[in-house]
């Protein structure tokens, strides 16, 4: 909308600045006349057909002045101050108006601001997108569009959607009438009531019900506008418009129509055609005419190129004429066996009712039911009267008796107990103390498991305090490493495991800090920085001492591996075992 | 002696390589900024804009170097766009063959162009474009309905069917406007 206001001051400064320009030129009076003759050149050139004889004329005399070194009676006049402008000048002012470069009636013009400006109508958004500039109409679907979405329009089809600009088209009055009657909520609205607003854009322009707004909206364009602007009207309320199913079918997928005899052939089959539409058959003035797919390249009349393709022509009317003929017979034969088969089909049908009724198949099958019938009762009642018989015996039996009284004593006595448990529970007897033991266990068994959580997540081995800078663990101290200090995730990582008083000044990646940080974890486990550097040292000795034992054959090697992964008890046995050899050395030296 | 001069200085313009001016002209939505950078881009979707003002690009094609004039069609530039049509070689005309009830906007386009004192003679490519729409006019039903061979009597003229997104046709069209744009370059040195 902002920007159509735009377009609107662009066309009234456009149409101002020849008269500007004007009054500069017949103001100044002492500027040299070539200054003076550009200025004109260009008012001519703006102004266009009306007076450009005019300024022609002004132009080529004012050109051979100079040539000859001399001011005309013309070039005086320019000069001249306003009063004495020529007709031309002031004739200058009018034209340019005029030809504002929308050159549409300026009622028109009115028409589609105001349509432009109604909030309510949407058209200052694009139907497509909601982008706000709408500068773009398709007409024939009465919607506004932005630059972008009226390009994908085009591609479309002059059919499905005919664009037109705003600014640089005229459009005619029929098509503002259908602007009016239409507009993007009309469009929108009537989509909805069919269900095809979420189908993508190319397909939902060319259903059935879309095809018949766009007839609708002609026809209501061409009857003319109502007094309220269009606003009454409501597509969805007309009788003649197709039913919700029937308006969401597509129409390309429907007939088409080709060109030979106007026959109606499905969409594959014209694709088939149009591959081989070089050799299509078609009517021109009535005569037939073979086309190969390209047009002629002689200045000859077309005539003549119907002429070169006469024997062919001559081929295909006979042959087409063979087809129909035989099509016609092939299909008389198909009646008449139809006709027979029918006929015999009805005979047969006949005969069958006719002998079922003399064999008097009913009432044998009426004798056989009946004789079932009986049958079954009395099998019925043979079998009731043997099973209540045992039943009774079942009765009588002593030890099912037995048993039941039993079962029903004990489950009498489970439930009192049961019951009484529960009372003294509620009252606060022994029971009681029992069922608080329970609760209690059942509190403390959660616990441990917490614990251990909180465990494993200390004795990972790059938390450990005096743990070893193995390679591994510096993988793992990744929140510390200079390379990855960048990442956020690290830092999230590291605020989980450092107190909360360190999380403010966080180390930056260098090792002093990242001691210090370890120092104070260590504390905060109860570990001493002495500790540590006594572990150490502890550590570097066994390390010298296995490699004084041993040398480079070291039997325990792979539990110095474990040593790695902070395995203190490792590391402890380790250390027992060594001291034990090198006494056991030193002993025997 | 500058007639002389003159005579030579032709004969090394025409000679020497020099790019051939070729304007694209059709109604709007005719197709005629797709079909140029089709030419340019013959693998890729070209989606484009109502055309404001003109595309133009350097199309070399079977050793035929052309400048591709694309003029958006409107009333803005109908005024400006005369002053492009000196030394032009030829003009594709595309008209969008679905669109019939805008044919007789496209006749007074054809015979606008064709009253021009600069296109004289010069041959015109004629893409009856958007032959997968139905109910399109086919090649020499547009020939006959927009009366081409009349219009366009006194010089060469050609029209290819074409479906210019599916870069149907727009070659052979090519072919015929390459030959006869150096044949008549061959005449005229």
């Amino acid at each position: 909308m902002n920007s159509f206001k735009n377009s609107m001051i662009q066309q009234e400064s456009q149409a101002a600045r020849p008269s500007k320009q004007a009054g500069q030129f017949i103001g100044a009076e002492s500027r040299p006349l070539s200054s003076l003759l550009s200025v004109t050149g260009n008012e001519g050139y703006d102004c266009g057909a009306p007076k450009k004889d005019g300024s022609k004329h002004q132009r080529k005399s004012s050109l051979t002045d100079i040539l000859n070194g001399q001011q005309s009676q013309r070039a005086r006049r320019l000069q001249s101050p306003l009063k004495n402008q020529l007709p031309y000048q002031k004739a200058t002012l009018k034209p340019a108006q005029k030809l504002s470069y929308n050159q549409q009636p300026i009622n028109q013009q009115k028409v589609v601001h105001s349509l432009l400006t109604d909030s309510k109508s949407l058209n200052h958004t694009c139907f497509e997108c909601n982008s706000h500039g709408t500068q773009w109409v398709s007409v024939n679907l009465a919607i506004f569009l932005c630059l972008k979405c009226s390009g994908l329009h085009r591609g479309y089809g002059v059919q499905t959607s005919f664009i037109r600009s705003l600014l640089m088209d005229t459009l005619s009055q029929k098509q503002v009438a259908a602007l009016e009657t239409g507009g993007n909520r009309q469009l929108k609205k009537f989509m909805e009531f069919y269900g095809i607003a979420g189908i993508g854009s190319p397909q939902r322009y060319q259903t059935v019900a879309i095809e018949w707004y766009r007839g609708k909206l002609r026809e209501l364009a061409e009857q003319g506008v109502s007094r309220d602007g269009g606003k009454s009207v409501e597509f969805s309320q007309f009788a003649d418009r197709p039913s919700v199913e029937e308006g969401r079918q597509m129409i390309g997928t429907a007939v088409m129509t080709t060109l030979n005899g106007g026959q109606l052939q499905r969409k594959e089959d014209a694709k088939e055609l149009r591959k081989s539409r070089g050799k299509i058959v078609i009517e021109l003035n009535d005569n037939e005419v073979l086309y190969e797919g390209h047009g002629t390249q002689t200045n000859e009349t077309p005539h003549t190129f119907k002429n070169k393709f006469q024997s062919s022509n001559l081929i295909t009317s006979q042959t087409s004429t063979f087809f129909a003929q035989q099509s016609s017979s092939i299909l008389d034969q198909f009646l008449i066996n139809a006709k027979e088969l029918g006929d015999q089909a009805l005979n047969k049908g006949q005969e069958l009712t006719r002998r079922l009724g003399e064999s008097g198949i009913q009432e044998k099958v009426a004798e056989g039911t009946q004789i079932i019938l009986t049958k079954g009762t009395q099998l019925g009642s043979d079998v009731m009267s043997v099973t209540s018989q045992q039943l009774e015996q079942l009765r009588r039996n002593e030890n099912l008796q037995r048993i039941t009284s039993t079962a029903t004593e004990t489950l009498s006595n489970v439930s009192s107990s049961v019951w009484n448990f529960i009372s003294e529970s509620c009252s606060g007897g022994q029971q009681s103390q029992i069922t608080q033991k329970v609760v209690r266990n059942i509190s403390s068994a959660q616990i441990p498991q917490r614990r251990a959580l909180v465990n494993l997540r200390v004795n990972q081995p790059e938390y450990i305090p005096g743990g070893i800078d193995t390679p591994l663990a510096d993988k793992q101290m990744t929140p510390f490493n200079k390379q990855n200090d960048d990442s956020t995730s690290h830092v999230v990582e590291y605020d989980a495991f450092t107190p909360a008083f360190e999380r403010h000044n966080l180390p930056s990646s260098t090792q002093g800090k990242r001691n210090s940080m370890i120092s104070s974890f260590a504390e905060q486990r109860g570990v001493s920085m002495g500790q540590r550097e006594t572990f150490q040292r502890t550590l570097q000795k066994s390390k010298e001492q296995i490699l004084e034992v041993e040398g480079s054959e070291n039997p325990y090697y792979y539990e110095t591996i474990g040593l790695k992964n902070g395995d203190e008890r490792a590391r402890k046995l380790i250390y027992q075992r060594l001291s034990a050899q090198v006494s056991q050395k030193r002993g025997l030296q | 002696m500058g007639s002389y001069i003159s005579s030579i200085w032709k004969r090394f313009q025409s000679v020497d390589g020099q790019h051939s001016r070729i304007l694209l002209m059709g109604l709007d939505a005719a197709g005629k900024t797709t079909f140029l950078y089709k030419l340019i881009y013959p693998e890729e979707d070209i989606h484009t804009i109502p055309t404001i003002g003109f595309n133009v690009e350097n199309i070399t094609y079977h050793g035929v170097q052309f400048t591709m004039w694309d003029m958006g069609y409107n009333r803005q530039v109908d005024r400006l766009r005369r002053h492009y049509f000196p030394n032009t070689s030829g003009i594709i005309f595309i008209v969008d063959s679905a669109d019939r009830e805008r044919l007789e906007t496209n006749i007074a386009e054809l015979k606008y162009l064709i009253e021009q004192d600069d296109l004289r003679e010069v041959p015109i490519l004629f893409y009856a474009n958007k032959q997968d729409v139905r109910e399109a006019m086919v090649p020499a039903e547009l020939i006959d309905n927009m009366g081409i061979g009349e219009i366009c009597k006194g010089r060469k003229w050609f029209v290819q069917g074409s479906v210019v997104t599916k870069k149907e046709g727009i070659y052979e069209g090519m072919d015929w406007l390459a030959k006869t744009v150096q044949e008549l370059r061959n005449n005229k040195a």
